[in-house]
């Protein structure tokens, strides 16, 4: 208790801290300052904030006006689009005449500036913003207001596959790293006036643009209020990935599990908003945050909905299977060969035995050492420079375990059976579920050896305790199995067909229960076609 | 640390009472009781009828489970008299009368240790048992203690779970102890001869009691519905859903004796101190990688006892710290504090035929004493009219008063 | 970071722990095989020998790149003996010669040489009975001669001979014709109060292989003797284990009929004076013919079934008499029917020494379904 109190008091002392620098900061930016009538006034305080650096453009000119106004536009070089910058804002303020003195600011506005984004504005702090978010800004002599232009534009990377989370049949188009670009194309996927994108500026210095999607009528309410208080908790210096927000927003911070969903496409951000999630998305990252995500979510593939169910239910199982293997298999092969060898069938056991005749450490040390080379193998295979990581990877893989073996390191067993986990946990569609599975191999594997099968059994007890624990949003971790939701379940380790999908997982509270509005509800869920036919 | 993490500032640490009513849906519940019932006693049970019932103890395994059933739906109305209470609250209420508020009290907490002393007897019988059986097939050369121990901090680590953790834990793993069940069928099927069964009604009315109430031991743990009948989200449907729960543990319990009659006939039953291991022992599966499918039950059956003695454990934490008031974040203290008591009473026998003895006294007593105590708490309730009123239902904080008054 | 603590704690814990107790590598165990119990001149001694395969010279199993493989003088298993009065006496012995403990996980076989049967079984099914690790699919058989010997036999196809005489067995008991008789079979069989009469597969080592010689019958836990002929086995597990029978010829007019049984069912009917009634049910087919019969008509189906079971009757009775007479033993198992269907019948007699004098009537009722492929 009195530790508890210390740290309390110490982290409110900090955040005191804190605050009062950021206040200071703050400050020094001048929030209230306007913009002030005199150009040279505006430009040096611009050069004080930005200090000298180098890519903010600062062009100050003359303009065909009867006084000669002085103008100036300032943007920051490479974030904006020059196209529009140049031929679009400088020129015709440049080369336009104004006859008028008097309405010149009203000309320019109305005539001069041919981009399509404009807004007038009169404080430094939005002059300051526009410029870091490439927007250019045109300021002039004996006005105080200013105007932001809207001319973002620097170079991205072409939308290209999702690399992580490749299917054969689906589309091919990945979330790009500019968060417009992204909601692009969610929305061209989602043509429905509900859907509702709510910006928030995260970060102290980087001022990352973060967007929560949801579904106005059908996400639940409360899910998306938890959202919108855990993201606009976050206090930090900068988010420069999805990564960042993950951490502050998922509800326990103890555990292996994975309690955010990621994903790199669009489809499927649009198929979990469907199913009443939220959405977020970072600037500057291609990847989505969907919350609140379970279980087995993880193990489901977007892929799974466009095949037919037959073959996205068989493909779950064998999922579900190399789970377990990942999982298991090691912790089983110790157990076996050190504790239970009856349960082998006795000529195979026979065989282990003389492949282990030669090998000097117990099996644990010996499953520990492959487990341990592999995953170095695994790491540096992605480190290695594109062309030749595989050939690495299968030359190490092979060379090292098939000379291991003949040097009587390891038994041939343990090569098969890291092998098996290997693939295994490849077969997992979701990256960071599989490497929580990779982790708690380890301690599986341990208490296989010190009390065998009693061991892994009663670790599994635990685990399957922590993750009932485990609640992602409020939702608990492991439904739609505990607790029991039937409707779920057809979608969790099998698919059925989509008729017989109507409702929404239940779990998620969605306001908008049903998706096929045909159907007369509950008689729909439960015979599906019938009805279906019934009402047409 | 985040900003958001260490945001446990102790105000919020040392927050009020949790209410931890309408936390069990009433799957839950059904599932909760059948599993704290069936247990580490399902691996030698049906050679306790054998030797105690004879071969009469197949029939009698289903009236004595049809008995509870009866017996159960009607202590389950007592429950929904008091909506929302846990019997460490209603106890009182039912003996107490205006002028003397601490007869109420006083018996109250009369029969509420003596539930907890039977619970611990229970949950220190099922560690010792699972643990003897865990050491004679897998780790024969482990000592005693090891398992016991290792069993004993799992179970107590999962016990002092909230409410709603402990229902969804028990129903994840419904489904996964309902495997050797359908085995049975597998080995039945290949091995059971119905000679096996006869002769019956070869029993006096003395040996039909004792297989009745031998029986009906099986059925010992369905007293967690007391408990956790107050966390019950539809109080209304307690009485169902306990029956039903019961007469599923019927059928699992009488199925499995019958299977073991079938296969090994009473006099080989009787004898064998390990039957359902030996059970399993019977087939080769042609088909699976794995050589002995007892391995594999083996492996459920840790499943199994590891819910039964998390299931008792968790009721007797909660029990506690509702009759001392405990406060939730110290629980967890409650619960560690008791292990000693469960790891002693384990150790208490030295041998294996000491501690059978031991132990079915003991359980035979609880269980006559579970179910005569709630029969007087019907009657009692009914007689002196004693229910919580339904207009009080929502009213949380005026039945909180009146517990405490109490 | 409050868990760090209680984490670096287990972490340190755990490699401690680490091979405790039960941890013994696969190759640090000894597997047992078979063993082999024989009787020695002395009535209470009995030799047990272990046969143990030696892994690294049994085919198949030659691990990576040891350069030390081919077979050593011995073959590819060892064989050890003890002598003692009892099971663990003579275990003790071997232990002690050997060096990784013996392991029974593995057990395929135990072998008990026929004069020791005669003196009795029960001391070492005691013993195996209460170790756990001994499987309950195991075939105990009764062998002709010294039960060492049996384990040394050098069978061309297999390298242990033990896997010989278990896919033997595994394909003779599949097949219906041997006696489905693993250990879990003869616990149960010696357990049943109404049995007492267990049975066993009865064996002799031949040059180069094994002969099944049919069924070695026990009188409580000592033998008794032996049912050799194949037609005579087949009735008795026809009986005792709905097994489907034998192939009966039946001699017709110019030429004779195969009947080939594929399932039989048998009902035992036990009156309340004790006389038992088996009823049994053969289904079958033809499966060759050499007369010209047509088998096409009922009535020639129906004659022929009438003569197969007749035969099979005929069989039969000398059977039961042979067990009444010769053997006095109920090779049937009839006793636990008596025992189940009237058992105040069964209070007021001792089945062991009475079963003699129970009438038993047997009826065969042959259903021939199928003749082949061709259409008469």
């Amino acid at each position: 208790m009195k530790m508890r109190k210390l740290r309390f008091l110490r982290d409110q002392k900090r955040k005191k801290i804190l605050e009062q620098q950021s206040k200071k900061k703050v400050e020094e930016r001048s929030e209230n300052k306007g913009v002030s009538k005199n150009l040279d006034e505006n430009l040096d305080f611009l050069k004080n904030v930005f200090g000298n650096s180098t890519d903010i453009i600062t062009r100050t000119f003359a303009m065909k006006t009867p006084e000669h106004s002085t103008g100036a536009v300032i943007y920051i070089d490479e974030m904006v689009n020059k196209d529009i910058t140049h031929n679009y804002i400088l020129r015709p303020l440049m080369q336009e005449e104004i006859q008028d003195q008097t309405d010149i600011w009203k000309n320019i506005v109305q005539k001069l500036i041919e981009a399509g984004e404009v807004k007038e504005i009169t404080k430094m702090k939005d002059v300051i913003n526009g410029i870091l978010n490439g927007d250019t800004i045109f300021l002039l002599e004996g006005t105080t207001r200013a105007l932001v232009i809207g001319t973002k534009g620097w170079t991205t990377r072409s939308v290209g596959e999702p690399r992580a989370e490749s299917v054969v049949r689906g589309p091919r188009e990945g979330l790009s790293e500019t968060s417009t670009f992204s909601l692009a194309m969610i929305r061209h996927r989602f043509k429905d006036p509900d859907l509702r994108i709510q910006s928030f500026v995260i970060g102290e210095r980087t001022q990352t643009a973060v967007s929560l999607l949801y579904v106005e009528g059908l996400t639940n309410e409360q899910i998306v209020e938890t959202a919108r208080n855990r993201l606009k908790d976050i206090k930090i210096d900068g988010i420069l990935e999805t990564g960042y927000l993950e951490e502050f927003l998922q509800d326990q911070t103890w555990t292996p599990f994975p309690q955010i969903q990621n994903t790199e496409r669009p489809d499927s951000v649009v198929a979990h908003l469907l199913e009443g999630r939220v959405a977020i998305l970072v600037d500057g990252s291609p990847h989505a945050l969907i919350a609140p995500a379970v279980f087995t979510q993880f193990y489901n593939s977007p892929e799974d909905y466009y095949e037919r169910y037959l073959i996205s239910s068989f493909l779950r199982l064998i999922r579900l299977f190399s789970f377990a293997i990942a999982l298991l298999l090691p912790a089983f092969y110790i157990a076996f060969v050190s504790f239970h060898p009856e349960l082998i069938p006795d000529q195979l056991s026979i065989a282990m035995a003389a492949g282990r005749a030669s090998v000097p450490f117990p099996s644990i040390v010996e499953a520990l050492l492959m487990e341990g080379s592999i995953e170095v193998l695994r790491e540096a295979s992605i480190r290695l420079p594109g062309p030749i990581g595989p050939t690495i990877g299968i030359v190490g893989g092979l060379v090292i375990g098939t000379s291991a073996v003949q040097a009587g390191l390891v038994s041939p067993a343990i090569v098969i059976v890291v092998g098996m986990t290997t693939i295994s946990s490849y077969a997992n569609p979701s990256y960071n579920a599989a490497i929580s599975i990779r982790l708690l191999r380890f301690p599986l594997m341990i208490a296989a050896s010190i009390l065998g099968l009693f061991g892994i059994m009663i670790s599994l007890m635990l685990m399957i305790l922590h993750m009932v624990q485990i609640r992602s949003f409020g939702v608990p971790y492991m439904t739609p199995f505990a607790p029991l939701r039937w409707e779920a379940v057809r979608d969790a380790i099998i698919r059925v067909p989509w008729k017989y999908m109507n409702a929404r997982p239940s779990f998620l509270k969605p306001q908008d229960r049903y998706r096929q509005k045909n159907l007369s509800s509950e008689e729909a869920v439960k015979t599906g076609r019938d009805a279906s036919n019934d009402t047409k | 640390m985040t900003p958001n993490n260490s945001s446990q500032s102790p105000q919020s640490a040392s927050s009020k009472k949790v209410d931890h009513r309408g936390s069990l849906s009433s799957y839950q519940i059904y599932v909760l009781i059948i599993l704290s019932i069936i247990g580490a006693p399902l691996l030698n049970f049906p050679r306790f009828v054998a030797a105690e019932a004879g071969a009469d103890g197949v029939w009698l395994s289903v009236i004595s489970g049809l008995l509870v059933t009866g017996f159960v739906y009607m202590v389950s109305k007592l429950c929904q008299r008091f909506t929302g209470q846990t019997f460490v609250q209603f106890i009182p209420e039912i003996f107490e009368t205006k002028r003397m508020k601490w007869i109420g009290k006083g018996i109250a907490s009369l029969i509420i240790i003596c539930f907890a002393l039977y619970w611990m007897n229970q949950i220190s019988f099922q560690v010792r048992l699972f643990s003897e059986a865990t050491n004679t097939t897998l780790l024969p050369k482990t000592p005693i203690e090891v398992t016991i121990l290792t069993l004993l901090l799992a179970s107590t680590f999962a016990s002092y779970s909230r409410p709603a953790v402990i229902g969804m834990l028990n129903e994840f793993l419904f489904p996964i102890i309902l495997l050797p069940f359908l085995l049975q069928l597998y080995v039945v099927f290949k091995k059971g001869e119905w000679v096996h069964l006869f002769p019956l009604l070869q029993s006096d009315w003395r040996g039909l009691g004792k297989g009745i109430l031998s029986n009906g031991l099986g059925f010992s743990g369905f007293e967690v519905l007391f408990l956790v009948m107050g966390y019950s989200q539809k109080v209304e449907h307690s009485a169902k859903v306990s029956a039903k729960a019961i007469l599923t543990t019927t059928v699992l319990l009488s199925s499995t004796i019958i299977a073991q009659y079938l296969v090994f006939g009473v006099d080989a039953l009787s004898k064998n101190l390990w039957s359902a291991l030996d059970f399993y022992k019977e087939v080769r599966p042609e088909l699976l990688v794995i050589e002995r499918i007892e391995a594999f039950v083996l492996g459920i059956w840790v499943v199994i006892a590891f819910i039964a003695i998390t299931n008792l454990q968790f009721v007797l934490v909660r029990t506690i710290c509702e009759a001392f008031r405990v406060k939730e974040e110290q629980t967890k203290y409650v619960a560690w504090a008791l292990l000693p008591f469960f790891y002693g009473g384990a150790m208490v026998s030295e041998n294996i035929s000491d501690f059978f003895t031991k132990f079915q006294e003991y359980s035979y007593i609880g269980f006559v004493f579970s179910i005569v105590v709630p029969i007087v708490l019907f009657l009692l309730a009914i007689i002196r009219r004693k229910k919580i009123p339904s207009k009080k239902k929502d009213q949380k904080g005026e039945e909180n008063h009146h517990a405490t008054s109490s | 970071m409050r868990h760090l603590p209680k984490i670096i704690i287990l972490t340190l814990i755990f490699p401690l722990l680490a091979g405790c107790w039960d941890r013994r590598e696969i190759e640090d165990r000894l597997y047992v095989s078979a063993i082999a119990i024989d009787s020695t001149e002395d009535d209470d001694i009995a030799e047990i020998s272990v046969q143990i395969p030696i892994p690294n010279q049994v085919v198949g199993g030659g691990g990576g790149g040891q350069a030390e493989g081919g077979k050593g003088p011995s073959g590819p298993f060892e064989l050890l003996s003890g002598v003692g009065k009892t099971y663990s006496e003579a275990m003790h012995q071997i232990v002690v010669s050997s060096n990784d403990p013996l392991f029974f996980g593995n057990m395929q076989v135990i072998m008990i040489s026929e004069e020791q049967a005669k003196k009795g079984i029960e001391r070492f099914m005691d013993a195996i009975k209460r170790t756990s690790e001994v499987r309950r699919q195991l075939y105990p058989i009764v062998v002709k001669g010294k039960a060492k010997d049996a384990l040394n036999v050098k069978v061309p196809s297999e390298e242990i001979p033990v896997n010989y005489i278990r896919g033997m067995l595994r394909s003779g008991t599949r097949n219906g014709i041997f006696a489905d008789i693993t250990l879990g079979q003869l616990l149960i069989d010696m357990g049943l109060p109404g049995c007492q009469f267990p049975i066993m597969n009865y064996m002799e080592p031949t040059e180069g292989g094994y002969k099944w010689d049919g069924i070695a019958v026990f009188k409580g836990e000592k033998m008794v003797g032996a049912i050799q002929g194949r037609e005579d086995v087949a009735g008795v597990l026809q009986v005792r284990t709905n097994q489907k029978g034998h192939v009966v010829i039946v001699p017709r007019k110019d030429g004779m009929i195969a009947f080939h049984p594929y399932s039989s069912k048998r009902k035992i009917k036990v009156n309340p004076d004790g006389s038992v009634v088996i009823n049994i049910g053969v289904t079958g087919l033809i499966q060759e013919k050499t007369s010209t019969d047509d088998l096409s008509k009922t009535e020639v189906l129906q004659d022929v079934s009438d003569q197969v079971s007749t035969i099979y009757q005929k069989q039969m009775k000398d059977l039961v008499n042979h067990s009444q007479k010769e053997l006095k033993a109920d090779v049937f198992n009839l006793g636990e029917y008596v025992r189940a269907y009237q058992p105040k019948f069964y209070k007021s007699i001792n089945w062991q020494e009475d079963y003699p004098n129970i009438p038993i009537t047997t009826k065969y009722h042959v259903t021939i379904h199928r003749y082949g492929i061709s259409s008469d």
